[in-house]
């Protein structure tokens, strides 16, 4: 199979970012081959400890079909014993 | 196909701000062949001082030794899709560029690039000095 790239004008006039990280790439340039890997082993967020603000149920969780009320467990908060 | 073929393009760059690049990143101006950027990080949060408890090992953890998900880079020889880049323009051209943070074998490459491979292994480690209450264990 044959790919044929035509590369015409290409202007940009600023870019602002925040983080490159992990594995990331920003070029300005060409390249031919990329293989970037990133792999994280991360606690449940982090575990938060201390009061927990509740949550409401979602927005039209009233019209919800096919979910079951009974073993829901909004607005309780996690106990974590330590 | 035109007369303006440039065999590689050339890219300019007005103005760049970069804050901080921490962590095997890389920022280079210019063209390069081939990059291979990896970094293990342990990131422990702990309770105590890490004097008291001493020191964790990446042996320790299976994040560090599986094996990556290896799609086979293939030569130029055996590529089954034939490219042909035709550039009509001989520069890429950027006004500015702002950035706060590169990190974590992060690349920023002002130029052509050939082959970048890079790897991150990163596990998250919080240590609490209390004792998780565990179910009593029933005895004889």
């Amino acid at each position: 199979m044959n790919l044929k790239v035509v590369n015409h004008s290409l202007y940009v006039g600023s870019v602002q970012m925040t983080a490159v990280a992990s594995s990331s790439v920003f070029q300005i340039g060409d390249t031919e081959q990329f293989a970037l890997y990133s792999m994280f082993d991360t606690p449940p967020e982090s575990l938060v400890v201390g009061p927990i603000a509740p949550l409401n149920p979602p927005e039209g969780s009233d019209e919800a079909t096919g979910e079951s009320d009974n073993d829901v467990t909004i607005n309780e908060p996690v106990n974590v014993n330590l | 196909m035109t007369d303006n073929d440039f065999p590689v393009r050339i890219s300019e760059l007005g103005t760049i701000h970069i804050i901080s690049a921490s962590n095997a990143s890389i920022v280079q101006f210019g063209d390069r062949a081939e990059i291979d950027a990896k970094v293990r990080a342990l990131a422990v949060q702990r309770e105590v001082s890490h004097e008291e408890r001493h020191n964790v090992y990446f042996e320790s953890y299976a994040v560090f030794n599986r094996p990556l998900p290896l799609w086979p880079l293939p030569e130029p020889a055996e590529q089954s899709v034939t490219v042909s880049t035709h550039n009509i323009q001989p520069r890429i051209c950027v006004g500015s560029v702002d950035l706060i943070a590169a990190s974590s074998s992060a690349m920023l490459l002002i130029g052509n690039g050939l082959k970048a491979k890079a790897e991150t292994r990163i596990k998250h480690i919080r240590q609490f000095a209390a004792s998780r209450a565990y179910p009593p264990v029933p005895g004889p």
